[in-house]
C-alpha cells in the first residue's frame, strides 16, 4: 500500500446541480439572483406559451369588443328614457331596438344580450334617438357614455351597474383584446426564436468543432464564410433572405404536405411558410455566432495541458473532441445560446414590424408594433406598448438566465 | 544589537469567504533590527504572504487588518492616512514581489520607469538627474546602460528582478519585504541574486524580511528566522540556532522534510497530516493534529509564544 | 532477450521556427529558430531512474516530449526497446504509448476539468479497450487505493477541482500507470506540490517503481530532490548535454564547469554550509543564437581558446560518466 497521508476530501464535496441551485444565493451573490429572475421570466412565458388558450380570456383574433378601448376599461352601461319600468337591467333587452355607437362594442353586447341594434355615428345621435323614442334604450361605453348623461338628464336614466367584460389590456383597432393577442403572440415569437437559434446551434456547433480542430485550410475556408455572413447587419440580412425565401418556403411546403398525404388550407400554408421562412432566415443570420464561438473554445481548449494528456494516453482525435473538447466547450455554447434566443426575438419582432414575419392575422408582437404605430399620436398607446414591453421582458429574460447559467454551470473552487 | 526598525505587534487579518471568515494572520508579534535579514519561512497559504502584504498596507479587499499595530521608525503605520502612507512606502519601506513580470509596466521602460517612481517622491529632482540616478543604481546592479531603454518584456528574470530591486534602493528605503523573490528564477541566477542582495545589504544597510517556503535560501541569506504555520508564528531564533537545534516539532519536522544536497545518505521524512482549515482551526495548539509529541494540553490550551531560552522564541507546550 | 536498453536517443534535435510579424518576415530573409534541442545522445536503461536536469532553457522538458513523440523531433532517432518512433506511423504511434506515459507538472491542468477523477485515471483503458464498465471501475479503485487517494471509491466521482494539489498528482501518477507501462516520463512531477508533499510523492513514485517494474525519465530543475529518486543523471545546458552518469559520481566529483557551478548554487538548508563559491556571470543566452564551439564558454570560468570554436563532444572520463568539456581532464584526480 502506498504511504498514506491523511489528506481529507476538501470540506466542499460535490454538490448536485440542484443544490448549487439553491446554495446560489449565499455563494454567488449578484448573479444568482440574476439568473433565477430570468428564470422565472422563461417559465412565465413558457406556460404562457403552453397554456395559451387557457390562459387567454378572448381569441386573439376575433374582434370582441370595441376599438380602441383602454386598458382596464370596456364595460358598458345601460341608459334607458326616464321612467321606462319595463327594462330593469341588461337581460330585458331581448328582442328590443337598442341603440349602440356604430362599430362600438355595444353592438356585441346588444347581439349578445338578443336585442335588434341600430347604429348611430356620433354618440350624441345616440342619446338624442333614445330621448326622441327612436329606440328602447341604448348602450354605451362607461368611458364615453356619462358625459353625454348631463345634457339629456331630464328624460333619461341610467339603470343598473356598468356591466360586461373589462380588456385588461385594452383592445387594438380592429377590436381585439390586446392582452389575448400578447398571450397567442407568445407562441409565434418563442418558436420561431427558439427553433431558429437551435437550427442555428446545430448548424454552427458542430461546424465551429470541427473546423477548430481540424485546422488548416478547410478551416480558413469556413471561417471566410462564416465571417462573411457574420459581417452583414443581422436584421438585413434577415430581411434579405426572407424575401428571397418565401417562394422557396411555399413550394417546399407544398411537397412535404403532398409527401405526407396532408392537406392544407390557403391560410395555413400561409402560415406555415411565413414561420419557416422567419425560422430559416434568423437560422442563417445567428449560425456564426455559434461558429465563432465555438471555434475560439476549441482553438484555445487545443492547447490546454489536458488535451495533450489524452494524446499520451493514445486517444484518437474523434475522442479527444468528443470527451474533452466538447464537454468543455459546452458550458459557453448555453449562455449563447440563451442570449442568442434573445437577440432573434428582436429580429424575428423586426421581421414582423416590417411586413417579413407571420403573415396576419397571426398574433405577432412585432407585427402588433408595426399597426398600433399609427395610433400613437391620437394617444392610443396601449397598441404599442404592452407588446413591445413584452418583447423586452423575454429579451432580457433570456439574457438575464444565460449570462448568470456561465457562473452556475461552471464548477468552481469552492473556495475562492 | 542594533535597533528595532520594525516592531508588529498582535497583528491580525482576516479574509472574509464563502465558507466563513478566515484569519489569515492570527496574533503576530515580530520584530525587524536594523541591518538584518529576518527570514519569514512557511508552507504555502501558512500567512506569510499576507503578513508581508499587511505591512506595507497592501492587502487587497475583502481581505483586512482587524487587530493590532504596525510601529516603523516609530511612527504607528496603521493609523496613517491613506497618502500618508502612500509617502511611506516606496520611501522608507518597499516590497520585492516573486514575478516581476506582472509588477513592472510592460508599457513602460525601466529607465522611465524607475525616473517617475523617484520624482514621484522627490519631486524637486530633475528628469536629468532621476536617470542619472537610476542609471548608475542599475549600472551598480549589473544592468547594462544599453539596457536602460528596454522594456520588461526584453529583459531576462534575473535581470527584471534585478530592476525591481533597483527600484527600491532608488529611493534609499530602509526596509525591503521581498515576497518569494527568488521562487520563479532559475538556481544560478537565484544564486547571483542572493549574492547581490546581500551585497547591497551591507553597502546600503537595508533590512530585508524575506518571506519564502524555500528553506534553503533562508539558511543561505538570514540572521534571524521566523517559522510560521496556520498563521501563527511557532518559532523564532537566529538562524543558526534555528537549523542546529529547532525547538517546535513543526520546525523539526520541516526541516527534516527538505532535501539537502551535500548528504548523500539521507532520508526525506514525511509530516503526516496537512495543513488546517483556517476558517475553523483546530482548538489548542493548531499543529496538534500532526504533532509527534503531542500532549492532552495541547488539545485545548493555545500555547503563548515566548522566550523560552535567551534569544528563542516559540509556542509550544513542551517548553512552559 | 531484453535489450538492456529500452530508450535510445541519437542525435535527438528540435528546432521550432519562431514566429514573426508581418513586416519582419518581408525585411529579414533567414528563418531563425529556437534551438530547443540540439543533438543529444542518451540511453536508458531498463529498470533504471534516469534524471534529465537542467534550468529553464536546457531543453529537458521538450526531449520528454519527443521522447514520447507528443512533439515530432526535427532529427535524430528515438529508439524505443529498438524501435525507432520516428518511423512509426501515426496509428502505430498511438498504439505504441499504451507501453511509455508521462506525468505532467501541472496535475490542474493535465486532468480535464469536465471529467470524473476515475474516468480520466481509467480512460486509456477505455481506449485500448482493455476493460468496460464495472471491470474498469474495479481497476481503476484499486489503482487509486495503491496510489493513496482515499477514500477511492468517493473520490471515484470527484472532479479535479475538489482535490488538493497532493491528491490531483496522484491521480496524474495513477492515470499513467494504469496499463503498465514500461517507461514512464516524469515531467517536473512534484514541482508544483507543497513541500511537505514532495517527500510523500517521491517516496510514492519510488515504491510504484519497484512493485511496477518501471523505468523512469525523470525531468527536473531540483538538483536537490533528483538526489533522492535518480540513478543516474543527465545535465543539460541549452539543447545539449554537458554531464552525464551515475547521480552520485556527477554530485560527488562533477567535471563540467557547469554541473560545478549548479551544484554548488543549490541552497543548502544549513547555515555552517553557505556558498562561498562564485557564480558563474550572466545568464543563459537565448535557443534562438546559440554561443558558437561549445555553449557554456562566454560563462565559463576555466574556458580557453578552444571552446569557442569547437563543440566539445560528450566523451567517458570514468566508467559510465561522460563529459562535453575539452578541459574537463584537469578536474580528473
Amino acid at each position: 500500500m502506498a504511504p498514506q497521508s491523511s489528506e481529507t476530501i476538501p470540506k466542499a464535496h460535490h454538490v448536485g446541480l440542484i443544490a448549487r441551485f439553491f446554495r446560489g444565493a449565499k455563494w454567488y451573490g449578484a448573479e444568482w439572483y440574476i439568473t433565477v429572475v430570468g428564470a422565472l421570466i422563461l417559465v412565465v412565458v413558457f406556460l404562457m406559451t403552453v397554456l395559451a388558450p387557457q390562459l387567454a380570456p378572448y381569441d386573439a383574433v376575433k374582434q370582441v369588443a370595441s376599438p380602441f378601448t383602454p386598458p382596464g376599461e370596456g364595460r358598458q352601461i345601460l341608459i334607458v328614457r326616464l321612467g321606462e319600468t319595463a327594462i330593469q337591467n341588461p337581460a330585458d333587452l331581448a328582442g328590443l331596438a337598442v341603440g349602440v355607437r356604430a362599430n362600438s362594442s355595444g353592438q356585441f353586447r346588444a347581439l349578445e344580450l338578443g336585442a335588434s341594434v341600430e347604429k348611430y355615428y356620433e354618440i350624441d345621435l345616440c342619446f338624442q334617438a333614445l330621448a326622441d323614442g327612436q329606440v328602447a334604450a341604448i348602450l354605451v361605453e362607461e368611458a364615453v357614455g356619462p358625459q353625454f348623461l348631463p345634457a339629456y338628464a331630464a328624460d333619461l336614466q341610467q339603470v343598473g351597474e356598468p356591466f360586461g367584460p373589462t380588456f385588461l389590456l385594452g383592445t387594438d383597432n380592429l377590436g381585439r383584446d390586446v392582452l389575448s393577442r400578447i398571450i397567442f403572440g407568445a407562441r409565434a415569437v418563442l418558436l420561431v426564436a427558439v427553433i431558429s437559434a437551435g437550427v442555428s446551434a446545430l448548424v454552427g456547433i458542430p461546424l465551429g468543432l470541427l473546423s477548430g480542430f481540424v485546422g488548416g485550410a478547410p478551416d480558413r475556408i469556413i471561417s471566410l464564410i462564416m465571417d462573411s455572413i457574420y459581417s452583414f447587419p443581422g436584421l438585413i440580412l434577415a430581411i434579405a433572405m426572407a424575401a428571397v425565401l418565401q417562394l422557396q418556403m411555399r413550394e417546399l411546403l407544398n411537397h412535404v404536405a403532398q409527401a405526407l398525404g396532408a392537406s392544407l388550407s390557403g391560410d395555413q400554408t400561409a402560415v406555415l411558410t411565413g414561420t419557416m421562412t422567419t425560422t430559416v432566415a434568423i437560422a442563417v443570420v445567428y449560425m456564426p455566432t455559434f461558429f465563432r464561438m465555438v471555434r475560439g473554445q476549441v482553438l484555445a481548449i487545443k492547447q490546454q495541458l489536458y488535451v495533450e494528456a489524452a494524446r499520451s494516453l493514445g486517444a484518437k482525435a474523434a475522442t479527444i473532441l468528443n470527451r474533452y473538447i466538447l464537454p468543455n466547450v459546452i458550458p459557453s455554447i448555453v449562455v449563447v445560446f440563451s442570449v442568442n434566443v434573445a437577440d432573434a426575438i428582436l429580429t424575428e419582432a423586426g421581421l414582423s414590424f416590417i411586413g417579413l414575419g407571420l403573415p396576419p392575422p397571426t398574433p405577432d408582437w412585432g407585427y402588433d408594433i408595426s399597426k398600433g404605430r399609427q395610433f400613437l399620436p391620437s394617444g392610443q398607446w396601449w397598441m404599442v406598448t404592452f407588446p413591445g414591453l413584452m418583447i423586452v421582458l423575454v429579451a432580457t429574460g433570456f439574457s438575464m438566465f444565460g449570462e448568470g447559467m456561465s457562473e452556475i454551470l461552471n464548477p468552481r473552487l469552492s473556495d475562492s | 544589537m542594533s535597533e528595532p526598525l520594525l516592531q508588529i505587534r498582535d497583528l491580525s487579518v482576516e479574509y472574509p469567504t464563502r465558507g466563513g471568515l478566515l484569519r489569515a494572520v492570527d496574533g503576530v508579534s515580530l520584530t525587524a533590527f536594523k541591518g538584518e535579514v529576518l527570514g519569514l519561512v512557511g508552507e504555502s497559504a501558512c500567512g506569510k504572504s499576507t503578513l508581508g502584504m499587511a505591512v506595507l498596507r497592501l492587502l487587497r479587499p475583502p481581505g483586512k487588518i482587524v487587530s493590532g499595530e504596525i510601529e516603523f521608525r516609530g511612527q504607528q503605520l496603521l493609523e496613517l492616512k491613506a497618502e500618508a502612507m502612500r509617502l511611506v512606502r516606496g520611501a522608507h519601506l518597499s516590497m520585492v514581489f516573486q514575478d516581476p513580470m506582472t509588477c513592472l509596466n510592460p508599457l513602460q521602460r525601466i529607465s522611465d520607469h524607475m525616473v517617475e517612481t523617484i520624482r514621484t517622491h522627490r519631486p524637486s529632482m530633475k528628469v536629468k538627474a532621476a536617470r542619472q540616478h537610476a542609471g548608475a543604481l542599475l549600472d551598480r546592479l549589473g544592468i547594462a546602460t544599453e539596457r536602460l531603454n528596454d522594456y520588461p518584456h526584453q529583459l531576462s528574470g534575473g535581470m527584471r528582478q534585478r530592476v525591481m530591486i533597483g527600484l527600491a534602493l532608488a529611493l534609499d528605503v530602509d526596509l525591503i519585504v521581498a515576497d518569494e523573490p527568488t521562487t520563479s528564477l532559475d538556481v544560478i541566477v537565484e544564486a547571483q541574486f542572493l549574492d547581490q542582495l546581500r551585497e547591497l545589504k551591507d553597502q546600503f544597510g537595508l533590512t530585508i524580511i524575506l518571506i519564502t517556503h524555500n528553506i534553503g535560501i533562508v539558511a543561505e541569506l538570514a540572521d534571524r528566522v521566523a517559522v510560521m504555520y496556520a498563521a501563527k508564528i511557532v518559532e523564532l531564533a537566529d538562524v543558526s540556532a534555528l537549523f542546529g537545534k529547532p525547538l517546535h516539532p513543526y520546525s523539526q519536522g520541516l526541516l527534516k522534510s527538505v532535501p539537502n544536497i551535500r548528504l548523500s545518505d539521507d532520508c526525506l521524512e514525511i509530516m503526516s497530516g496537512a495543513p488546517p482549515d483556517l476558517i475553523n482551526p483546530p482548538q489548542g495548539c493548531r499543529f496538534h493534529p500532526r504533532c509527534p509529541r503531542v500532549m492532552d494540553r495541547c488539545r485545548s490550551e493555545v500555547p503563548p509564544f515566548d522566550e523560552v531560552q535567551p534569544g528563542r522564541w516559540t509556542a509550544c507546550w513542551l517548553y512552559e | 532477450m531484453e535489450a538492456l536498453n529500452l530508450v535510445q536517443v541519437l542525435d535527438l534535435k528540435k528546432w521550432f521556427p519562431v514566429q514573426k510579424g508581418f513586416i519582419e518576415r518581408l525585411v529579414t530573409r533567414e528563418r531563425q529558430f529556437v534551438h530547443a534541442v540540439d543533438g543529444i545522445s542518451f540511453e536508458i536503461k531498463r529498470g533504471e531512474v534516469f534524471g534529465l536536469a537542467g534550468e529553464s532553457g536546457s531543453g529537458k522538458t521538450t526531449t520528454g516530449r519527443l521522447i514520447l513523440r507528443l512533439v515530432e523531433p526535427t532529427q535524430g532517432s528515438i529508439l524505443f526497446d529498438q524501435v525507432d518512433l520516428a518511423r512509426l506511423s501515426g496509428e502505430e504511434m498511438r498504439r505504441m504509448r499504451r507501453r511509455m506515459q508521462i506525468i505532467f507538472q501541472d496535475p490542474f491542468a493535465s486532468l480535464n476539468p469536465r471529467m470524473k477523477i476515475g474516468e480520466a485515471i481509467g480512460h486509456s483503458l477505455e481506449i485500448f479497450g482493455m476493460a468496460h464498465g464495472e471491470e474498469k471501475r474495479g481497476r481503476v479503485v484499486e489503482m487509486m487505493e495503491r496510489v493513496g487517494l482515499e477514500p477511492a471509491a468517493l473520490l471515484y466521482d470527484a472532479y479535479s477541482h475538489q482535490l488538493s494539489g497532493g491528491q490531483r498528482q496522484r491521480a496524474v501518477i495513477a492515470r499513467a500507470l494504469m496499463l503498465n507501462p514500461d517507461l514512464v516520463v516524469a515531467d517536473e512531477p512534484i514541482a508544483m506540490a507543497d513541500v511537505s508533499v514532495r517527500a510523500l510523492l517521491l517516496d510514492l513514485m519510488n515504491e510504484l517503481k519497484r512493485a511496477l517494474d518501471l523505468t523512469y525519465l525523470f525531468i527536473t530543475h531540483d538538483l536537490a530532490t533528483a538526489k533522492y529518486i535518480c540513478d543516474r543523471i543527465g545535465i543539460m545546458y541549452l539543447g545539449k548535454l554537458a554531464e552525464v552518469g551515475e547521480l552520485q559520481k556527477v554530485y560527488g566529483h562533477p567535471f563540467h564547469p557547469y554541473t560545478q557551478a549548479l551544484l554548488a548554487a543549490v541552497p543548502v538548508p544549513d547555515p555552517r554550509q553557505r556558498r562561498t563559491q562564485p557564480m558563474p556571470p550572466g545568464e543563459i543566452p537565448s535557443p534562438i543564437n546559440p554561443p558558437s564551439g561549445c555553449r557554456f564558454h562566454p560563462r565559463c570560468p576555466i574556458a580557453g581558446p578552444i571552446c569557442s570554436q569547437e563543440e566539445p563532444a560528450l566523451r567517458e572520463l570514468r566508467q559510465g560518466h561522460t563529459v562535453a568539456c575539452h578541459y574537463a581532464d584537469r578536474f580528473v584526480a
